[in-house]
């Protein structure tokens, strides 16, 4: 034998040994590329339980496997220092009462919660600008955002959510924060605006502390999300569109250290209502489930 | 040439078989199989049979002035209440059913009080042939070489009369005449007509209450909490608990919660709640809620040998329902009061909430802890009488609640301290109108339901 027809026969042995090893190695999860979450006919199945319960899907669905993990977080307390030293720096002077501390300047009372909250009231409210109620989105948007920015408000990662609009005019901005390109929408920044002018902002910011990737399991699908709300919602009394269904991060509010956050499908219906959907457990979230 | 080629293709088909046997035996896991790996029920205890589950709030044996107590955590107590269990087990080998028992001038061996009733009847370990019915108190009496259970219903009315037969006789008679002892204090029973001469005024009584005639030496006590194995309890509540995610306290306390339940681990025990679970219906049987509490108890940390079930019943409003399960702790006899308690409501859907807060006695002398003298029963209950009329017109009530119902007049350990040290008070329990009242049994100092752990 030569060492040429050697070569040959260890190629194809070595070939086969790979085959076995990249068989035992990826078959499980084979084709997780091209593989869907959602088929065809689940999608249909839920759509059609959306219909007979009166909802109806407006929203375009992420069909592919997802995974994710818990989120390790804390209130953001480097961004309230340096809020309150710039309050202080404004002249601000400081009380406390039983569950908060307070910070008095002569245009805003900032109110330091326990478990992080904060409140900026402004007593008499900020001119927005005149007529704001005639302005679109689009402006109101830029307006709040130069406010924010001025007023060192900006906490890091903000992005616009949604507004709301009552009808005796007031308009409420919802902000969350960005991890990456994932939405942690336990952080929270509101915008109060009434009669042209920011009476209130109320901030709970998170800090990202860590993520776990030991603890990474592949997420429940958008439909079975879906299903699961409707199980829980049961039938809709007026109809009700199901507007945008995501994947992010929430839990409730802790007066804690630090805390998980889970993974979750945020249902927004009619554009103004969320429902969030743990994404291990197919459970509704709820603020907190341990009794005072 | 084509050697050249060959000799790199072996190089590298040898390179990936390598990387990939090393994937294979050190690689991780894919994602999805991390949430199925762990899928066992986990318990700390098998719930106890029903024979164990329910125990009586108080044994009185009629001593010749007066009566002797027994309760939980007492030696006597629990050869007393395991030989008369042991007769309403067996049924008719032990006993004939009498009607008419009572006639003749019979004397009152001994009492046992229920509290949690026990049930009797079919399909259950006592007097399993009689009809079901629930049993309040047992009197077990003597006439000549006769000796016979008559045993009382919720509404305090007589019922079935067992008249034991000779063997049994002969035993429960040993049993009674063994208790007698130098070191046990009298006690007498409450009367209308001993409380208007001690109080000078007329209170209700609305349980048979014993108050001893002499006085009370207690020892303050060293307590320490329940140790809880925080990870065996994590697992008997969250099956999977890889979706049970951390909260930390800034007391350092620790919540799990997979969003739908939560436990929350302290210092002194801990607390689980479901609150999704409350719109649930009740509709088991007593007896069946009977197992089910120690179901839950068994499970979730285990039953300690102190622990006595002192509270099972149903509540709730309009469709939903569900059960209230309270234990309490003894030493030697004496109730350990606390604030949290251990405590668990329970419907057919599940476990809506579990606070288990045990403590038990160190062993450890008390740094000054000299004995305590407990003040006599009479000036407790006036104290607590002026106390409870105090509040009531603190509260702003003009017209003084003319009928005092006397609830409870006990004496006990208040669990008080901090995570430094934990320590029993001697205290005088008294329970007016459902209003609570722990008086320091030396002084009498009033400590409110706040102070306690």
């Amino acid at each position: 034998m030569n060492l040429g027809r050697a070569k040959s026969i260890l190629i194809i042995a070595f070939a086969g040994l790979n085959l076995f090893l990249g068989y035992h190695l990826f078959w499980p999860d084979f084709g997780r590329l091209t593989k869907v979450a959602v088929t065809a006919e689940e999608l249909r199945a839920t759509e059609a339980l959306l219909e007979d319960n009166n909802y109806f899907l407006d929203a375009a669905l992420d069909r592919s496997v997802r995974a994710s993990d818990f989120l390790t977080v804390s209130p953001a307390l480097d961004f309230q220092g340096r809020l309150l030293q710039y309050f202080i720096e404004k002249g601000a002077w400081v009380s406390d009462s039983e569950n908060t501390t307070n910070f008095q300047t002569e245009r805003e009372t900032i109110i330091i919660h326990s478990n992080g909250l904060m409140r900026v009231v402004y007593n008499p409210g900020v001119l927005l600008a005149e007529n704001a109620i005639n302005l679109d989105e689009r402006e109101l948007r830029a307006l709040i955002k130069a406010f924010l920015e001025n007023e060192k408000l900006m906490p890091e990662g903000i992005t616009f959510d949604y507004m709301e609009r009552s009808e005796e005019g007031r308009m409420i901005f919802h902000h969350y924060q960005l991890l990456g390109n994932i939405p942690i929408y336990a952080s929270q920044l509101k915008v109060v605006v009434e009669s042209d002018h920011i009476e209130l902002i109320e901030i709970f910011w998170l800090e990202p502390v860590e993520r776990i990737p030991a603890r990474e399991m592949e997420v429940i699908s958008a439909t079975q999300a879906l299903n699961n709300l409707v199980h829980e919602l049961g039938p809709s009394f007026d109809q009700q569109g199901i507007d945008q269904v995501e994947l992010g991060y929430f839990s409730g509010e802790y007066d804690a250290e630090k805390w998980e956050v889970p993974p979750v499908w945020r249902v927004t219906l009619d554009g103004k209502k969320h429902y969030y959907i743990n994404a291990f457990t197919g459970n509704i979230e709820q603020d907190s489930v341990i009794l005072d | 040439m084509i050697e050249k080629i060959k000799s790199i293709l072996l190089m590298l088909l040898v390179a990936l078989s390598l990387f990939m046997t090393y994937q294979l035996w050190y690689g991780q896991k894919p994602a999805q199989l991390i949430a199925e790996d762990v899928f066992e029920r986990v318990i700390a205890e098998q719930p106890r049979p029903l024979e164990e589950v329910l125990t009586p709030e108080k044994i009185v044996v009629n001593a010749e002035e007066g009566y002797y107590i027994f309760r939980q955590g007492d030696p006597d107590f629990i050869i007393l209440w395991e030989a008369v269990s042991q007769v309403l087990q067996e049924g008719s080998s032990s006993f004939m059913v009498e009607d008419n028992m009572v006639e003749g001038d019979f004397n009152n061996l001994l009492t046992l009080y229920f509290n949690p009733v026990l049930p009797v009847g079919a399909d259950l370990p006592w007097l399993s042939e009689a009809p079901d019915s629930t049993v309040r108190a047992i009197k077990i009496n003597s006439l000549e070489d006769k000796i016979w259970f008559e045993l009382f219903e919720r509404d305090n009315v007589s019922g079935l009369s067992l008249l034991l037969l000779p063997e049994i006789t002969e035993i429960i008679a040993g049993l009674i005449a063994d208790r007698g002892s130098e070191n046990l204090v009298n006690h007498a029973l409450l009367t209308d007509d001993l409380i208007l001469a001690v109080m000078e005024k007329n209170l209700n009584l609305t349980e048979p209450i014993y108050v001893p005639m002499e006085t009370v030496e207690m020892e303050r006590l060293v307590l320490k909490p329940e140790e809880i194995d925080s990870d065996l309890i994590l697992k008997t509540f969250f099956i999977d608990y890889n979706l049970a995610r951390i909260i930390e306290e800034k007391d350092g306390g620790l919540i799990y919660t997979d969003g739908d339940r939560g436990l929350r681990l302290s210092s002194t025990g801990f607390e689980y709640s479901a609150p999704r679970l409350e719109d649930g219906q009740a509709n088991a049987s007593y007896p069946d809620a009977m197992f089910n509490s120690s179901s839950v108890i068994g499970y979730h940390g285990g039953w300690p040998e102190s622990l006595r079930l002192v509270s099972l019943y149903l509540t709730g409003r309009g469709r939903t329902g569900y059960y209230i399960a309270e234990w309490q702790a003894y030493h030697q006899g004496y109730p350990l009061f606390t604030r949290q308690g251990t405590r668990a409501f329970f419907n057919d859907r599940g476990l809506i909430h579990f606070s288990r807060n045990a403590f038990t006695s160190s062993n450890l002398p008390l740094e000054n802890g000299e004995e305590v003298h407990a003040a006599v029963w009479s000036e407790a209950l006036r104290e607590a009488v002026n106390l409870y009329h105090t509040n009531e017109s603190q509260l702003g009530n003009e017209i003084q609640v003319v009928d005092l119902n006397i609830e409870a007049v006990d004496l006990g350990y208040a669990v008080v301290g901090s995570d430094a040290s934990y320590k029993g008070e001697p205290v005088w329990f008294i329970q007016i109108n459902g209003e609570k009242f722990f008086l320091k049994a030396d002084n009498l100092e009033p400590l409110s339901e706040e102070e306690l752990i």
